[in-house]
């Protein structure tokens, strides 16, 4: 059994009017355990789209996804939420933490939603916090930090309540050079230390090189997959 | 009670109104503001409505007023209670009753030197009358007597100025004994009085009972006027009443039908206060509406965020209506508490309206007028603002509900 299988997914958008567009065109896609992936490609290439299928965030038009043995694309919004919860870690671009809630609290906050006992939580945000160098400002809002620093604690977040797929897409686009490749070393260092697998997009090509495997999209199909020794 | 995440939930919604104190204050504030109003108004309201009643109630013909079936058709004296104390005497074994006095009310004349018009006699006992209706409480004028030797009348204040007489000054009243003569008196004005009833005010002019009866040669009196402690006991009483009497000339009135105008009064102040209620029910509704739409809409990327890492949308649409309740809730506590508290000052020393008094006095009311406080102002207003916040949260919900979670992020924060 496959880590995660992308089978032939296609995505349309708008179907049938004249703003549609076909951003996946049968998408076939094999990925292991603890792999550290990297998508790259031009704008309105599809990285976006196929990451959110892949997260079970959007539905594809055609064809399915299949991670750790379940079917995610069968599931409903419930089903699927709770899925997400389990197994994945989010990234997003920016803007990905919760304002009201202090840098602890959010990276807390899937292990609450999980039922994990608050002792357990204090312990692994701790953890993490000091894997990701953001321990010392585990009280403070969001708003108070950087955004090299939001994107850390995001991370904290993502990998803190051990998912087994993280997703990141264009995690660095708002980062400079320096705050981009620290980012990318502490994704790595967790992808080894926590054993997690990583797919992230990325147009940046100082960080597509940090990457294992390259896989690039053009057009909504893939052109190229690549791993480097 | 709450499982761990509901609790999360809570904690959140709570975290996000102090954490952003602005807007839930104001909503807050509105929603207290427009509470602390409609409590004034309906206590204040209620309160004018008694007021208004029980002038007329108590210093007219009471709650429940006893006389001869003919009397109130033809005002003759001929139509009398002759043997009250067989009445009085039921009277005085009746719990329900607080008080009760007798009179004598006859149509007459009054006439100074230079004026005349007609004016309703009454005959009455000055100390019963005080503890009855503190008559006494109405004098605007003068003293509450009627001379030492009895010759002192105390006349409402319209027919004073009408008359354009003062304290001290004479009148003559002239009005028919039993034997159908005319019989006349000169009396000195030692009282003037304001009731806020009409009959009073505009024509009344207060005697001593038993000087009356030496004029007009009554045995018996005309009316026997009666308050209750509880005003809704009055169908009761005269029904325990009218057999007891068991009298066929002699009538028992409840003051509905008395006065029908006082009752249709109250149902239209009734219906003008609830109609004022709803429209700032309406208003709270809508502002509160307003707030949850927009502190919603701001925050889509958020919710879309929380979605994403595994969020169901029903504790999203919790936690909305949570956050609602908390700051609409709070707005009503903080609402209730001071407009509880003002109209308890109000009910206890009441709302001094003297400068308007005179426009008020129309509608029969005093110049301080004493709120009412009710449970149900309470009640009914909870209600109202866990139905509106409740509505207010159901489109912002909706909305959020036809989209997916990215479409959410994609949101421009
Ligand atoms: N919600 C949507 N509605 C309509 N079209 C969409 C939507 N999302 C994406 N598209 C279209 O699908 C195509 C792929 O978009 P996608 O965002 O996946 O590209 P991307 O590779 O992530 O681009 P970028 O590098 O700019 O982020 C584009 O042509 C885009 O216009
Ligand atoms: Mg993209």
């Amino acid at each position: 059994m496959n880590f995660l299988t992308v089978r032939n997914v296609k995505k349309v958008f708008n179907e049938g009017s004249e703003s549609q567009s076909n951003a996946l065109m049968g998408i076939d896609l094999s990925i292991g355990k603890e792999e550290f992936i990297v998508i790259s490609g031009p704008s309105g290439s599809g990285k976006s789209t196929l990451l959110n299928i892949i997260g079970g965030l959007d539905a594809p038009s055609e064809g399915s996804v299949e991670l750790v043995g379940t079917v995610i694309t069968a599931l409903n919004e419930n089903d699927l939420a709770l899925f997400r919860r389990e197994n994945i870690g989010f990234v997003f671009q920016a803007y990905n933490l919760i304002p009201v809630l202090t840098v602890k609290e959010n990276i807390e906050y899937v292990m609450r939603l999980m039922g994990i006992p608050q002792s357990q939580c204090d312990a692994r945000v701790l953890e993490v916090a000091r894997e990701l160098d953001i321990d010392t400002y585990l009280n403070k809002f969001p708003d108070h930090l950087s955004g090299g620093q939001q994107q850390r604690v995001a991370v904290a977040r993502a990998v803190a309540s051990k998912p087994k797929l993280i997703l990141a897409d264009e995690p660095t686009a708002n980062l400079d050079t320096a705050n981009a490749q620290k980012l990318m070393e502490l994704m790595r260092r967790l992808n080894i230390e926590e054993k997690v697998t990583i797919i992230f997009s990325s147009h940046d090509p100082m960080v597509i090189e940090k990457a294992r495997r390259s896989i690039v999209l053009r057009d909504g199909k893939i052109i190229e997959d690549t791993v480097r020794s | 009670m709450f499982s761990h995440t509901e609790m999360l939930y809570v904690k959140m919604a709570l975290l996000h109104i102090v954490r952003r104190k602005g807007r839930a204050a104001l909503i807050s504030i509105m929603i207290a503001i427009s509470m602390i109003g409609l409590l004034l108004m309906e206590g204040m309201y209620e309160g004018m409505m008694v007021q208004i009643t029980q002038n007329s109630i108590k210093t007219g013909s009471g709650t429940v007023s006893i006389q001869h079936k003919m009397f109130r058709s033809d005002n003759n004296i001929k139509y009398t209670i002759a043997n009250p104390y067989k009445i009085t005497a039921l009277l005085d074994s009746k719990k329900e009753v607080e008080s009760y006095v007798m009179r004598i009310n006859q149509r007459g004349l009054i006439a100074t030197a230079g004026y005349s018009q007609g004016v309703n006699v009454m005959g009455i006992d000055l100390e019963k009358e005080s503890s009855h209706a503190k008559l006494e409480n109405f004098i605007i004028k003068g003293n509450y007597n009627f001379n030492k030797n009895g010759r002192g009348a105390l006349i409402g204040y319209r027919l004073a100025k009408k008359l354009k007489v003062d304290i001290g000054k004479k009148v003559i009243v002239t009005m028919q004994d039993t034997n159908n003569e005319v019989v006349s008196v000169a009396l000195k004005i030692t009282g003037i009085l304001k009731t806020n009833n009409m009959a009073i005010d505009s024509n009344g002019l207060l005697m001593d009972i038993e000087r009356l009866r030496g004029l007009n040669g009554i045995q018996g009196v005309t009316e026997i006027s009666i308050l209750l402690h509880e005003q809704n006991d009055d169908t009761q009483l005269i029904h325990s009443l009218v057999p007891k009497i068991n009298d066929q000339n002699i009538a028992v009135y409840s003051y509905k039908e008395l006065y029908p105008s006082l009752h249709e009064g109250e149902a239209m102040m009734q219906t003008y206060s609830r109609i004022s209620s709803s429209f700032i029910f309406i208003v709270a509704t809508l502002g509160i509406f307003g707030v949850v739409l927009v502190s919603v809409f701001e925050r889509v990327r958020e919710f879309g965020i929380m979605m994403a890492i595994g969020t169901q949308f029903h504790d999203i649409a919790r936690l909305i209506i949570y956050e609602s309740l908390v700051i609409t809730m709070s707005g009503y506590i903080v609402g209730a508490l001071l407009g509880g508290g003002l109209l308890w000052y109000f009910k206890e020393f009441g709302l001094d309206l003297s400068g308007l008094s005179d426009a008020f006095a129309i509608f029969g009311m005093d110049s301080s007028i004493h709120a009412i406080l009710k449970r149900e102002y309470f009640t009914s207003a909870f209600i109202s603002v866990l139905v509106a916040t409740l509505a207010a949260t159901i489109i912002p919900i909706r909305t959020l509900k036809q989209r997916n979670p990215i479409q959410s992020i994609s949101e421009q924060p």
